[in-house]
């Protein structure tokens, strides 16, 4: 009862906060100069042309009322036509979700297989293996995505040529596979041509460890903390007196309870992962939101922009209640209040 | 980011042995002695940097396009024969005049804001709270480029841009610990000397409740520098030719390919070794206020 109240809470403010992310960016993209008409038309476009533009789509009527038009048609699901793509926004993103969705995925595989061993590692041996990991952790944070993705396109790819060229989710000569969830990978999987699963699992390794590398960090460290935490519990401490031998209660005991806080880094970790996906999309011509979200911002192009941005406030709101619910649930001594 | 709640306090150990100071505390705290002493290079390096270099970073030299480092050009030269050193060290100054800029409006405007959250409670809490909420449920860095695509690509802008995206992080800070301090009782003995409201807040108040902020602001340094670079880099910040480390490394795309692999290279050590510099300094003082 009283979970489902705090459920019912957290779903009310999840929507608060939402519907708050779409009004921001609707008015931040309709009041600020920049008047999309001008950007398609050219900036020697004739008046009158530029004027009947604006009224096609929508652009003279009072902001109020473009405002509860665009709602109306969110409400029924309904994002608008993309002005740079001549497409229906809905469309757009569903042809390039897959794409981030993808590499956001694979990347996050790599960094949790990488960093909560490392984590663990360091906690239970401290010394040079903790003073290393605090190293890479500095690193991690510190390095800018794209560079490191460029440096290595020109290792991996230019010098060593080990990856294929950087152009996107296959190699120029591959049919991607039957559509069924969007993921290359799993797509292929699924109708067994594996030409396509080999080129896209390799167009995926580059951008997927770049991306890696920046989130192995923050799990990894946590995994740390919460593992020395765990180890010093007195459960622990009593397991060890009597005996019981390393591996046994690391992996039945302490590490069981020490991944519960990670979890909650997972959440933070896909914030990181979307924002520096525009950044690595850039980099490996990667056909995502990324990529797509830059040309609409630089063609002011309103649908598309506040369209990519409930999608994301969507996914990081639910991940992030997703994760919180987890967190109660796995753990029932944290109160609800 | 979970910063512990009071203000950089020197350890009591320290403290009482004044005249080791400073190498105990070298010492003890690695990482926070290595980060002060980069500052100070950093420091150096955008102050004398430019007085030293021997060339001017915008001069371009057409005979010496895309020279592999050597003794005559240390990191370089790029696609217009720059010297590339050169204008990292230029960069140098630009890149912490925006880190410096960013940090101090989100942090002035930030602990402001989240003071009269915290103190005031009610429904002007409720409004800072979910507009916080608002901000925070898209990545920084997205909400930044919205800014600066939005406002214009130029240094004002995304000063502005980033110093929005980082304040929700001050607000909660502040609010938080003015939640706590509110009913403190020389809050209390200042109400009952009959002192304003805003005064309380702000003079008794605000001080005590800023310790985390302040903290926060080395970190956010740090996300700065990287965001701007960032920003530059995907055309929406600073403007080429301008020398700064993102635009660099944005020009630089193209020479990877082509196997001149510097031009991008060093701009991109400088972010690194700044960015670094703030988290060790960041780590350092969290270290100094766990022992």
């Amino acid at each position: 009862m009283v979970f489902l109240r705090y459920f019912t809470k957290r779903m009310l403010l999840a929507a608060i906060t939402i519907f708050g992310a779409l009004t921001l960016v609707f008015f931040l993209t309709h009041v600020l100069p920049g008047n999309p008409a001008l950007v398609k038309l050219g900036s020697f476009a004739d008046k009158a042309a530029l004027e009947a533009l604006e009224k096609e789509m929508g652009l003279d009527k009072p902001l109020v009322v473009q405002y509860g038009n665009y709602l109306g048609q969110v409400v029924q699901g309904d994002l608008g036509e993309s002005w740079t793509t001549g497409q229906p926004v809905n469309k757009d993103l569903a042809q390039r979700i897959p794409a981030t969705v993808e590499l956001a995925v694979f990347s996050l595989i790599i960094a949790i297989l990488v960093g909560i061993p490392l984590g663990v590692f360091a906690a239970l041996r401290k010394g040079w293996t903790d003073r290393f990991l605090q190293g890479v952790t500095i690193l991690g944070v510190s390095t800018p995505v794209f560079w490191l993705g460029l440096m290595l396109i020109y290792v991996f790819y230019y010098k060593f040529n080990l990856t294929p060229p950087p152009t996107g989710r296959l190699d120029d000569f591959t049919v991607p596979p039957t559509h069924v969830t969007g993921l290359f990978t799993v797509d292929s999987l699924l109708s067994g041509d594996f030409i396509a699963l080999k080129s896209s699992l390799l167009q995926l390794i580059l951008p997927g460890v770049t991306l890696a590398f920046v989130t192995i960090a923050p799990i990894a460290k946590m995994a740390r903390d919460s593992m020395s935490q765990v180890l010093q519990a007195d459960f622990i401490q009593s397991a060890r007196a009597m005996g019981v031998s390393v591996r046994e209660y690391v992996i039945k005991d302490a590490l069981r309870n020490a991944l519960i806080p990670v979890l909650t880094t997972l959440g933070i970790v896909l914030g990181y992962l979307m924002a520096g996906s525009v950044l690595i999309e850039m980099i490996y011509s990667w056909p995502g939101i990324g990529i797509y979200v830059w040309n609409a911002l630089l063609s002011n192009d309103f649908n598309s922009i506040q369209g990519v941005v409930l999608i994301i406030s969507v996914t990081y709101v639910f991940i992030n209640l997703v994760v919180d619910l987890l967190y109660v649930l796995v753990d029932p001594r944290i109160s609800l209040d | 980011m979970n910063i512990s709640t009071e203000t950089a306090e020197v350890t009591p150990a320290l403290r009482n042995d004044k005249r080791f100071r400073f190498t105990r505390l070298f010492k003890h705290n690695v990482s926070l002695t290595t980060g002060l002493i980069l500052l100070i290079f950093l420091v150096l390096v955008a102050i004398l940097g430019p007085l030293l270099t021997q060339h001017s970073p915008y001069e371009t030299s057409p005979g010496d396009q895309y020279m592999a480092p050597s003794l005559a050009h240390l990191f370089g030269t790029d696609e217009f024969g720059r010297d590339i050193i050169t204008r990292v060290i230029h960069a140098a100054r630009l890149d912490l005049f925006i880190a410096v800029s960013v940090t101090a409006l989100a942090f002035v405007v930030g602990s402001i804001v989240g003071s009269f959250a915290g103190f005031y409670g009610g429904w002007v809490d409720m409004v800072i709270s979910r507009l916080v909420d608002v901000l925070l449920s898209f990545p920084a860095f997205i909400l930044a480029m919205g800014v600066t695509a939005m406002l214009g690509n130029n240094l004002q802008n995304v000063i502005i841009a980033l110093s929005v995206a980082y304040m929700p992080y001050f607000i909660r800070l502040t609010r938080a610990e003015m939640l706590k301090l509110r009913n403190a009782e020389f809050a209390d003995a200042a109400r009952c000397m009959g002192t304003s409201k805003v005064k309380i807040m702000l003079v008794h108040l605000l001080p005590n409740a800023i310790g985390p902020a302040v903290a926060q602001c080395t970190l956010t340094m740090g996300w700065a520098i990287l965001d701007a670079a960032g920003l530059s880099f995907l055309g929406l910040g600073i403007q080429a030719p301008t020398a700064e480390w993102g635009v660099m490394i944005g020009n630089g795309v193209r020479d990877i390919f082509s196997g001149e692999w510097w031009t991008a290279f060093f701009p991109g050590i400088a972010v690194i070794v700044t960015v670094m510099t703030f988290n060790l300094i960041a780590i350092g003082v969290r270290q100094l206020k766990e022992d």
